[in-house]
């Protein structure tokens, strides 16, 4: 019988459950690090804590937090194309009979279950750790404010995209760099992010030619700093930040939202399918 | 089973590696494909298996264009390259997770070939050597029971008397509905072994012939001199005489010297053409 070329979902959970057995070692190990740290994390931040606080407020972790699940979203995205760093790594890869999306699912949930459920899920241990040596040991009070965590506009939904943006920018990232991934992929992004600020900044200055607050007063795809030329007096230019219209804003944070993250899945998935070994 | 039509290929725009390359390989054959360093066989088998994708023309294995790398056309062919890899497990959980993705895979036939080659069933895959490795590899293609197996040196890193093991196991194996291609530079490897010969030099098929036409056409003796009137197409000299391939006027029946027929086949390209056309 000819097997179903483009997806079988038997077909996709073994080549999940080879994938976990292959790594079982570098994912436990991976993981009780992560535990490790945060329980040590929980526990520097009792013994340095202020003896005169009493109270403590969950909330506080979270700037940390997030930029702990960003980075860590991005460092198992970057690495799930590592196997291609070696050509018989790769043949393996590649010769093993699943289809490139059901290769390409599996890593896709594999590093997105260890952003969401594993690291979530040790830093809500260490953070019961440190709630209990908190008001076991120093008797402080702990206190969860769930407004702070969810400052408006932001939603829980708010923290799932950022982690899917970062996912996809780095998956797609990971297709092109096998070893190193994660600084490789980092370095490009910022220079992206420079070349995109720098041709903002060229168009704005030939645009708005006189009339620009300074030549750097623009936010690529959201302002432009302009002078108003009846309130300026000599001494004194009034400026006014133009917003980019609210149907082409709301438009860009569509895309933004909506668009790019399964944009870069497409193009990472189709770079694999397209990947040949020299 | 193998279908390569006008292929062109280059790693490099200025520099073809294939130019309208043609080769058709059937089953039911064991298929040796000799070559020099460079000469463009890895890359060839490479194409075979979906690793490499044509420049322009086809590479087709039972009828499926290989550098799509489907699921039925990828558990229909297996490939034992030079270097492999094969992770931190043991041999247990390796056919576990793997052999479901191969239809035929036989499990009894598995645990036979990992005796013939005396590996241990519970070892661990991190505690074997290089040939140990090499060889579990091999019994693992071979249960597979793929249609095309493509081996790449496969007698590389193997000890003395696993070669003829592993002669043994691949003439066993073969059935009327599968094709094996072996690469190799250790050409006396495959004596006794192989039934077709293809030569790769300069990125082109020079020679593709069964060992049988081989034998008819071709005479391989050693001689304790050489004389002028004897038709000699190419000499190697050893403390045996001189081991010489000529032309086989007397149809005589000799054993394949597989190196001397691939010396002789590059140093004298146009006489052996003369003989084969």
């Amino acid at each position: 019988m000819q097997p179903n070329n483009v997806f079988s979902l038997r077909r996709m959970g073994l080549y999940l459950r080879k994938e976990i057995i292959d790594q079982y070692k570098v994912f436990l190990l991976g993981t009780a690090a992560i535990l490790a740290a945060c329980c040590l994390f929980g526990l520097i931040a009792v013994i340095t804590m202020n003896p005169y606080k009493t109270s403590f407020e969950l909330a506080d972790i979270l700037p940390l937090y997030l930029t702990l699940l960003l980075a860590f979203t991005a460092l198992m995205a970057s690495r799930s194309f590592n196997q291609l760093s070696k050509p018989e790594r790769s043949i393996d890869f590649f010769l093993l009979p699943a289809s490139h999306l059901e290769k390409f699912l599996t890593q896709l949930i594999i590093s997105l279950t260890a952003a969401i459920v594993v690291f979530n899920l040790c830093v809500y241990i260490g953070v019961q750790f440190f709630s209990y040596l908190a008001t076991h040991y120093k008797h402080a009070e702990i206190t969860t404010d769930m407004d702070r965590f969810f400052p408006r506009p932001f939603t829980i939904g708010s923290y799932l995209l950022m982690v899917l943006g970062m996912n996809s920018l780095y998956l797609f990232g990971a297709t092109f760099f096998h070893k190193f991934a994660l600084p490789k992929i980092f370095f490009v992004l910022i220079l992206i992010q420079t070349g995109i600020w720098v041709i903002n900044l060229g168009f704005t200055n030939i645009l708005f030619v006189g009339h620009l607050q300074s030549w750097n007063a623009s936010v690529p795809f959201v302002v432009a700093g302009l002078i108003e030329p009846g309130a300026s007096t000599a001494n004194t230019h009034l400026s006014t930040g133009y917003f980019v219209p609210e149907w082409l804003g709301t438009s860009f944070i569509f895309i933004g939202k909506y668009l790019l993250i399964p944009a870069f899945w497409t193009m990472a998935y189709f770079r694999i399918a397209d990947k040949e070994i020299q | 089973m193998i279908n390569i039509q006008s292929l062109k290929f280059s790693y490099k725009p200025s520099r073809p590696l294939f130019d309208d390359l043609n080769l058709q390989l059937g089953p039911g054959h064991i298929y040796g494909l000799l070559g020099k360093n460079g000469a463009g066989k890895s890359t060839l088998l490479k194409q075979i298996a979906g690793l490499l994708f044509p420049t322009s023309g086809k590479v087709e294995v039972l009828g499926q264009e290989t550098r799509f790398r489907t699921p039925s056309f990828l558990q229909e062919i297996f490939l034992v390259p030079e270097e492999f890899y094969l992770p931190k497990i043991s041999i247990q959980q390796f056919i576990n997770t793997r052999a479901a993705f191969y239809p035929k895979f036989n499990e009894q036939e598995f645990d036979t070939y990992l005796k013939e080659f005396d590996i241990p069933v519970n070892q661990k895959l991190t505690e074997m050597s290089y040939g140990q490795k090499k060889k579990f590899l091999i019994c693992f293609a071979l249960a597979c029971n793929t249609h095309l197996l493509i081996m790449d040196e496969p007698t590389n890193g193997l000890d003395i008397p696993s070669k003829s093991i592993f002669r043994k196991l691949i003439a066993g194996c073969l059935t009327e509905d599968k094709c094996i291609v072996i690469s190799t530079h250790q050409v006396r490897d495959l004596d006794n072994l192989i039934d077709s010969i293809v030569i790769i030099d300069n990125h082109r098929i020079i020679f593709r012939e069964a060992v049988e036409t081989v034998t008819d056409k071709l005479s391989f003796k050693v001689l304790p001199q050489l004389d002028k009137s004897i038709p000699v197409i190419y000499a190697d000299s050893n403390l045996r005489g001189h081991s010489v391939v000529m032309p086989n006027l007397q149809h005589e029946h000799s054993r394949i010297d597989m190196e001397l027929l691939f010396n002789a086949v590059l140093s004298n390209r146009q006489s052996i053409q003369e003989i084969f056309n």
